[in-house]
């Protein structure tokens, strides 16, 4: 490779890439010389900061057809002898997919089951909670996976909802309200992650998401803009014994919060 | 139409192979099942999106874009946008009792009987299917085939088609379309330039032409080869392809091409008002191109004057080549032809001598000038002499010729005698010379026979003497 610059210094929030492209990093600048925990940042460069779990059971119908689901998809996965373990793995049963009618319906039932535990109904309840709690002094972000679940959010709780769907001026007049305060929740999907400069905010919802780390420090980057007096909150729900409860470790592997 | 990316093909070789879906791919029914009325569309995309991780990625989205194309869909009416702005105004709601008032009250003031169905019905994916047409899996593949075969062709730089019927309608369509072609008599067949050999209005060109596809397809037999510029190397391909059942040939899709024919039926009605001496015939066929090349002229019109008629063609698109090219077939071809030319459908610059330029709008004046221009003047033979007497230098004008020439004719009719710029009925001549003038007035005598009188008194041996301008008196 030719570079414009010989000498070269990286410097990232999340060098974890989802498209597995921050392997290429050493070649491009070198090896870590340098590593800094969100933690030891903590009250001195970015707002107190505290990250709680709650978790949530599925409702008693969700819990049944999620049971049924993931039976189905079990039975055969182990016929195929693949655990669904990696990214390898789930090529294969994508691939089976394309092949076979059984492997399309598994690779529907996991997909569904998924769909279930991230966006379980007890999620909603919990964050009605959260919401009576944080009361008028406290600004509210709400994150989910899907478009689906924040617009089924805005709806039951008449608040705004920003995803790439919605259009420029009205995410614009949404960011300007939330920013002076007339708003004092807002929901969006992934597209508040990055790249877009949020007000402030110091209540983070994480509804549902990735398994990425990265999207995980996008998401709480966003509550710990240094303010004097501020203590920042981010609140992950998780269904437990899904695989919500495996994206949630997967996410904050290695990171010290 | 898709999108280019949706293509689907393989290469062997310098052949290019298209893809095409057959009814009997499990994908389809699955596909059509997805659309249902009251649907969202929302849900549709998720199914879609579902469906293409299993199958082709290509395929699904290709069949449902053209699924979704013959549904209608409503929503969005209103103002959405002012109800989530009161709503928002009001949240976060978090009472069940406060919130069934925040809603009956956006209910009354909206005047919707469900504002949460409502609040986002502006959003395209909101958007809910209120129309499917009954289709079989067979009529939705061959739709999609024939799309396929029509984002194929985009990427053409040159096609030829083939056909055992419907030639006129292609070509008429062709030409409606704008499209620059070559039309062939024997076989009957035309040949396309393609969107990819221009440099501009590529994309609008390219429309066209996949436009003009479906009415190929529904001749019973035709066959398209095309070269198609594939690839980042921009390397050429040639497809070929045979008439198939699984290509879609009832076509009833609407044709609304982006080149505005109204230009030739503007251009008919003005120059009827305009040139009034000349009668236009539209439509008046082909004309065969006498350079081997079996290649055949199809003008818009006729436009005649007596004996002499000329061909006159609307050109739509064109390049500097093309209309070389059509002005060097115009030298074959027996028939006088003129070219017009709308100088927005191209970039090129072109002077060329049967070529008019127009913008938008034919100047009919124009052509009728240059019609007139080249009007061949009559033969000098086929003059044909009547009336008293004829005034020489007004023949020589009409015929374009000097009044020598003219004299030297006239001097052969029995029936006139030539003065000296006046020719004279021999009968008024004999009639005048058993009239005696001597003493009489010019003026008198003109007004009785006619401009001519002073010459005829000469030649019959009178002399004219003037008493001042106005006033001569005849003498012997």
């Amino acid at each position: 490779m030719l570079f414009a610059s010989p000498y070269r210094l990286g410097l990232t929030a999340t060098p974890e890439r989802e498209d597995g492209r921050h392997k290429l990093l050493p070649s491009l600048v070198g090896p870590v010389v340098y590593k800094l925990t969100v933690d030891k940042l903590k009250g001195k460069y970015v707002s107190d900061f505290e990250v709680k779990r709650i978790y949530v059971e599925l409702k008693e119908d969700e819990a049944e057809r999620y049971a049924e689901l993931r039976r189905k998809m079990s039975l055969y996965l182990k016929r195929k002898k693949l655990r669904l373990s990696s990214l390898k793995d789930f090529k294969r049963l994508i691939f089976l997919a394309s092949r076979e009618k059984e492997g399309r319906e598994a690779l529907l039932a996991w997909q569904e089951a998924l769909r279930i535990a991230v966006n379980s109904k007890s999620k909603i309840d919990k964050l009605k909670e959260i919401l009576s709690q944080a009361g008028d002094e406290n600004k509210v972000i709400i994150f989910t996976r899907d478009t689906f679940m924040a617009y089924d959010i805005s709806k039951e709780f008449l608040i705004p909802a920003l995803t790439y769907k919605t259009p420029k001026e009205e995410r614009e007049e949404i960011l300007r309200k939330f920013k002076e305060g007339e708003y004092k929740v807002i929901v969006t999907s992934s597209v508040l992650d990055e790249g877009v400069d949020v007000p402030d905010a110091n209540v983070a919802v994480l509804m549902a998401g990735y398994g990425t780390r990265r999207q995980f420090l996008q998401r709480l980057g966003r509550v710990l803009r240094k303010k004097e007096g501020k203590n920042a909150v981010l609140i992950e729900l998780v269904t437990k014994n899904t695989s919500d409860h495996g994206l949630s470790s997967r996410r904050r592997k290695n990171v010290t919060v | 139409m898709l999108q280019s990316e949706l293509a689907r093909f393989k290469v062997k070789g310098d052949q290019v192979i298209p893809l095409f879906a057959r009814p009997d791919d499990d994908v389809v029914p699955l596909i059509i099942s997805l659309f249902k009325e009251g649907r969202k569309l929302s849900e549709i995309n998720e199914d879609i999106k579902t469906l293409s991780k299993v199958y082709d990625y290509k395929l699904v989205k290709g069949i449902s874009i053209v699924m979704s194309r013959l549904c209608n869909f409503v929503g969005g009416d209103g103002s959405p946008l002012e109800l989530r702005r009161f709503l928002f105004s009001k949240g976060p709601v978090l009472n069940r009792d406060r919130r069934e008032e925040v809603l009956r009250e956006a209910s009354e003031k909206f005047r919707v009987e469900d504002p949460l169905e409502y609040m986002y019905s502006d959003m395209k994916d909101e958007m809910k299917v209120s129309y499917v047409p009954k289709v079989s899996a067979e009529e939705l593949v061959g739709m999609y085939n024939l799309s396929l075969l029509q984002t194929m062709l985009f990427k053409a730089f040159k096609m030829k088609v083939y056909m055992s019927s419907r030639w006129k309608e292609v070509i008429r369509l062709s030409k409606s379309l704008g499209l620059m072609y070559y039309a062939y008599v024997e076989p009957q067949s035309v040949e396309f330039i393609g969107p990819m050999t221009l440099l501009k209005l590529t994309e609008r060109y390219g429309r066209n032409l996949a436009l003009l596809v479906p009415e190929v397809v529904k001749s019973r037999d035709w066959k398209i080869e095309a070269e198609l510029v594939l690839g980042k190397k921009r390397r050429i391909f040639n497809l070929k392809i045979d008439s198939s059942p699984l290509i879609y040939a009832k076509g009833d899709e609407e044709i609304r091409p982006s080149f505005d024919s109204t230009v030739e039926e503007y251009f008919y009605k003005d120059f009827k008002a305009v040139a009034k001496d000349w009668e236009v015939v539209r439509e008046p066929g082909f004309l065969v191109v006498n350079d081997g090349s079996g290649r055949v002229m199809i003008p818009d019109f006729l436009v005649k004057k007596g004996e002499f008629s000329v061909y006159i063609e609307v050109v739509g698109f064109w390049t500097k080549e093309y209309l070389e090219e059509k002005v060097y077939k115009l030298k074959n071809v027996k028939e006088k032809v003129l070219v017009l030319i709308d100088e927005d459908l191209s970039t090129d610059k072109v002077d060329l001598d049967n070529v008019i330029k127009f913008r938008k709008k034919i100047d009919v004046t124009k052509v009728y000038q240059w019609l007139n221009k080249r009007m061949p003047k009559p033969k000098l033979t086929e003059l044909k002499a009547d009336g008293e007497y004829i005034r020489l230098m007004d023949v020589a004008k009409e015929f374009g010729v000097q009044v020598k020439d003219v004299k030297d004719v006239v001097e052969k009719m029995d029936d006139y005698v030539v003065l000296k710029t006046f020719a004279v009925k021999r009968k008024i001549l004999d009639g005048m010379s058993k009239e005696d003038f001597n003493g009489k007035d010019v003026s008198y005598v003109k007004a009785k026979y006619g401009d001519f009188v002073e010459e005829a008194l000469e030649f019959l041996g009178y002399k004219i003497k003037y008493k001042d301008l106005f006033n001569a008196v005849i003498s012997r």
